[in-house]
């Protein structure tokens, strides 16, 4: 090992005039090309974390588009004991927030231009849009029952629909189609309707205003990039105080959104200044000089800069918790600095740079290298979020290493006067390893045995998986007000769907009505409250033109009784045949029923075309038996049941199987790749640092608590390359182990700091991955002079 | 993604509960006398006297006569048949001619019944304008002058024994189907008059055959379902 690194340093001493200037060239090239020319953009969009439920890249799309379409929207609850007074705030709120750059809509008046509209468009269609209910009948040949129904409609009290045109609609069949829309499902359970213009609810003496939003855009999902949600929260709360009694209920996916990236935002900043200020007071404390701290300091920087940089470049923006994690890089990063400088003040050694650097270099390479292989074995998760914190923590680490090596190497010896490192601090601390090795068997025994045994508690208490639900923690708040909002609006849970695909526009739409049919089924069953579809309203031309043919068949033959039944005469017999007639082979499309201003909220679930196929939603309501809807979608071809929550969390628990598997590689690989440094027996010491770490880890994670979940495997992978650092650098160090324990623990404790941090985060990822790397970092640490010294007696032996 | 699932879910019902809840045309003209009558302090006490007959019953039934006027058509539709009010459980109408069928009007249901005995029901207890038609069903037939006030300008003429009294929705969503009501009555009500807001008129004409404090056995399975 020593040949190599020494053919290295030599490299490095023969290079050493043209450092400086490729360091800042390959700099400047990379902030020029990742912040200069494609300018720094921080994504603060929590819904693109979660992953793709990974079946099908179609089918994925078709998700993404969905939920894009509605993660903008939001609804205020303007809430009064009188009605007038929420409705007039209401208007106020909506009249001073409309003209906000990033709102796209704010609805408060119904159009009721949309009203005739929607009658008419009943009515021009009154064969095609037959209620399945009439289809039966006549397909039972029950024709003369459906003809008397429609007189006893028309005769009877509280008639729904009009009148007007029953010369042209004898049958009734747009009152039909209006009663079934209304008799649907779909409405049951909703407590909003319309009141003097506008939609509204009552409820426990409250009346409640409904306020309809959506965000532009470049604002969905993030809460807005400006100051959209608490210029709204102010807007409301002034209205609050000048009425008495009021108060605003808030819903919508841009106000989770805001409150997140707002805290994660209020919690990167504290976390990185803690942690910044911590490593450079321990840097002080300990080297005893300012040089390691504007050295380590600026290497920080660089990587950073790199990091941030090359991130930008390769994703096109940075997640905001790529630098809520990327946060624990400070600590990494800092650590070939640390190292450097511990050996820089070495008393007993030559103080130059140069000299300390070629003491170190082979430490700080492998390490640098142990720790490259954990996160390049993270960018193969296919999870973007972990990817992308990948990129960021490789470039960061080799920026901050290149920092080091190639600039602030070439330093002058310290001082004579500079005051010595606090050697004592690590006498004590190897002498306490030596202590416990003299201990008497039975302490030590005793020592294991209360270990061992804390462990398998934990693990007796670990639980494991991915339930997104536990991911994301809401605010009170705005907890409450979603809850509110959801028992005024009557619509609990709503997280499960089907998604159809289709050849063709024709094909989907038949196969939406074949679906619906066992929906139908599925409703009288109590398997689900309502579903929601747009063949509900645009049939396919298939069933248009069976529809069609139904009426001529069944109800056209009874046409003359029919007329006569309601008083028309033989003129007024023949006009109506002759409109039918002239409806033959008129076909609805798409195209047109989009058209109609009524069709906005049908929009949202015709997904249209993706690659060669169409794709639509159907939306499903009060769903009360999962299984039985992920059974009727595997029977409906094209059809795919979605269960957001339960998708996610099982993609995430896949994930996190690879996580494992990658983890298990990441051993393997820098077991393979000490071996020609180390020998077997030494790399095998060195590795099971970390490997017994990442057991104490988990069992801590039991301890306090917390499920097992990807992040804890993830978590686990990066502990691999730390503890493998610590272990080496106790192996190398061995000459001088009281100076190379200084260095370990300023290493260990800065990194420390780093995740400790992130365990205290409020975002329960963060929460997790900080749990698993601090416990997994502080054991690394403990364990790894046992494991250079088991590797050594190994080696001599 | 299912908050978002919600949103749509929202948008799409209440868009259905907008449409059906209204349908497009222009207000009726308020041409009857009555109209020109606003309630005030001098006539409440005639209301009060004239609503306070109609209370002292819960139940009532008789017959009707029903006459829909379509406006466009210049054509009367007629049609007969019965009538059971019960304050507490909603009204039920039996058409005898020219074409059998029932419809049960509760506070939270609108069931219709065919000739050939199927039920097509719609909810009306998440419908506020269906709650409020209901609503005010109930107030004309049991008397309540202070919950028909809640819902409507009202104006008023006559006295105990003959009256009149003309309703206008003060909620425009709800005028948005009937533009005005007028009640005519006496020891019960005799007429029922629905401007619709298209222009077309619905004529009630009540005949009372009896009162009582509560439904016979019989007619209490009218009301479940």
């Amino acid at each position: 090992m020593d040949s190599s690194f020494s053919k290295a340093y030599g490299l490095w001493s023969r290079t050493r005039r043209s450092h400086l200037w490729a360091w800042a060239l390959a700099n400047a090239l990379l902030l020029a090309a990742g912040l200069v020319l494609r300018p720094l953009a921080v994504d603060t969009n929590i819904v693109s974390i979660l992953p793709d439920a990974g079946v099908d890249p179609s089918l994925d799309a078709a998700e993404r588009r969905v939920s894009g379409a509605s993660n903008g929207g939001f609804y205020l609850l303007v809430a009064h004991g009188d009605f007038e007074t929420a409705k007039r705030c209401a208007e106020e709120i909506r009249e001073s927030a409309k003209d906000h750059p990033e709102i796209e809509s704010l609805t408060l008046r119904l159009d009721e231009g949309s009203y005739g509209s929607f009658s008419d468009y009943l009515f021009e269609n009154r064969y095609a849009l037959l209620p399945e209910s009439t289809r039966r009948e006549l397909e039972e040949g029950k024709g003369e029952l459906v003809a008397r129904a429609s007189l006893a409609e028309i005769y009877g009290p509280l008639s729904i629909g009009s009148l007007d045109r029953i010369d042209l609609d004898p049958f009734a069949l747009s009152s039909s189609e209006l009663k079934s829309y209304l008799g649907s499902g779909l409405l049951r359970g909703l407590s909003a309707s319309p009141k003097d213009g506008v939609l509204a609810a009552e409820k426990d003496g409250l009346w409640y205003v409904l306020v309809i939003g959506k965000l532009k855009g470049a604002s969905v999902g993030t809460g807005g990039k400006g100051d959209f949600v608490p210029a709204l929260r102010a807007l409301c709360d002034a209205k609050a105080a000048a009425n008495p009694g009021l108060r605003v209920v808030y819903s919508g996916v841009p106000f989770h959104a805001y409150e997140s990236s707002q805290s994660a935002q209020a919690e990167i900043a504290a976390i990185s200044t803690v942690a910044t200020i911590l490593v450079l007071l321990l840097t002080v404390l300990f080297l005893r000089s300012v040089v390691p701290l504007v050295v380590t300091l600026l290497s920080l920087l660089a990587g950073v800069g790199a990091a941030l940089a090359s991130t930008n470049l390769i994703f096109g923006q940075v997640h905001i918790f790529t630098l809520l994690f990327g946060t624990s890089l400070i600590g990494n990063a800092v650590d070939f600095a640390l190292l450097f400088f511990a050996e820089w003040k070495n008393p007993d050694e030559d103080r130059s740079g140069p000299e300390a650097l070629r003491r170190v270099l082979g430490q700080i390479t492998l390490g640098l290298a142990t720790t490259l292989v954990s996160y390049f074995a993270l960018l193969t998760a296919p999870f973007s979020l972990i990817r992308q914190i990948a990129v960021f923590s490789i470039f960061g680490l080799i920026g901050s290493f290149a920092a080091q090596v190639l600039v602030f190497a070439p330093i002058r010896s310290p001082r004579p006067s500079s005051p010595a490192m606090p050697i004592g601090f690590s006498r004590a601390l190897l002498g306490s390893y030596r202590r416990l090795r003299g201990s008497p068997l039975a302490l030590r025994v005793a020592l294991a045995a209360l270990l061992a045994a804390g462990t398998a508690l934990g693990f007796s208490r670990l639980g494991a998986g991915n339930d997104i639900r536990s991911l994301y923690s809401v605010s009170p708040r705005l907890g409450a007000s979603e809850k509110e909002a959801a028992s005024v609006l009557g619509l609990a849970g709503a997280g499960q769907y089907f998604l159809l695909r289709g050849a063709n526009e024709e094909e989907l739409l038949q196969r939406e009505e074949r679906l619906c049919a066992l929906l139908s089924g599925a409703e009288a069953k109590g398997e689900l409250r309502s579903h929601a579809a747009t063949s509900m309203l645009l049939p396919s031309r298939e069933r248009q033109r069976s529809s069609y043919r139904l009426v001529a068949k069944e109800l056209m033959p009874r046409a003359n009784a029919q007329m006569q039944a309601l008083g028309f005469t033989g003129v007024e017999e023949a006009v109506f045949r002759a409109d039918f007639a002239s409806r033959a082979g008129r076909e609805l499309g798409p195209e047109e029923f989009f058209a109609k201003p009524f069709s906005g909220f049908m929009k949202s679930l015709w997904i249209g075309r993706i690659g060669k196929e169409s794709f639509s939603a159907v939306l499903l309501m009060g769903v009360k038996d999962k299984a039985a809807l992920r059974a009727l979608g595997a029977d409906s071809p094209g059809a795919r049941f979605v269960d957001t929550v339960g998708d996610v969390s099982a993609v995430l628990d896949r994930y996190s199987l690879v996580a494992m598997i990658l983890l298990v590689l990441a051993y393997l690989a820098t077991f393979a790749g000490l071996w020609p440094f180390y020998g077997p027996r030494a790399s095998a010491a060195i590795v099971g640092a970390p490997l017994l770490a990442s057991v104490l880890a988990s069992a801590a994670l039991g301890l306090l608590g917390l499920s097992f979940n990807i992040f804890a495997a993830i978590a686990l992978i990066l502990v691999v390359g730390t503890g493998v650092d610590y272990a080496i650098f106790y192996y190398d160090g061995a000459k001088h182990p009281e100076v190379t324990a200084i260095g370990i623990f300023l290493a260990m404790i800065t990194t420390f700091i780093s995740y400790a941090a992130l365990a205290f985060c409020s975002f329960a990822p963060a929460k997790t991955f900080g749990w698993v790397l601090t416990v997994g970092t502080a054991a690394s640490y403990l364990i790894a002079p046992i494991a250079a010294r088991l590797g050594r007696s190994r080696k001599a032996s | 993604m299912s908050k978002g699932t919600r949103r749509i879910a929202v948008s799409l019902a209440l868009g259905l509960l907008v449409l059906g809840g209204a349908s497009a045309a222009p207000d009726t003209s308020r041409s009857d006398p009555v109209f020109s009558h606003p309630l005030g302090a001098d006539a409440r006490p005639a209301m009060n006297a004239s609503f306070g007959r109609l209370s002292e019953k819960a139940v009532v039934a008789g017959s009707f006569v029903q006459t829909t006027r379509v406006q466009r058509l210049g054509r009367n539709l007629v049609s007969k048949g019965e009538f059971l009010f019960s304050a507490k459980d909603g009204v039920y109408w039996k058409l005898t001619s020219p074409y059998p069928s029932s419809i049960v009007m509760t506070a939270t249901k609108l069931v219709q019944v065919s000739e050939s005995g199927e039920k097509s029901v719609i909810e009306a207890k998440d419908n506020l304008v269906f709650q409020r038609v209901a609503g005010t069903m109930q107030a004309v037939f049991s008397g309540r002058p202070e919950a028909l006030e809640r819902e409507f300008e009202a104006y008023f003429q006559g006295d105990a024994s003959s009256w009149r009294l003309g309703l206008v929705p003060k909620d425009k969503s709800v005028r948005g189907i009937v533009a005005s009501l007028v009640v005519e009555g006496g020891d019960s009500i005799r007429a029922l008059r629905l401007n619709e807001a298209s222009g077309d008129v619905v004529t009630y004409s009540f005949e009372t055959a009896r009162k009582a404090d509560d439904l016979a056995e019989g007619e209490r399975g009218l009301f479940v379902f």
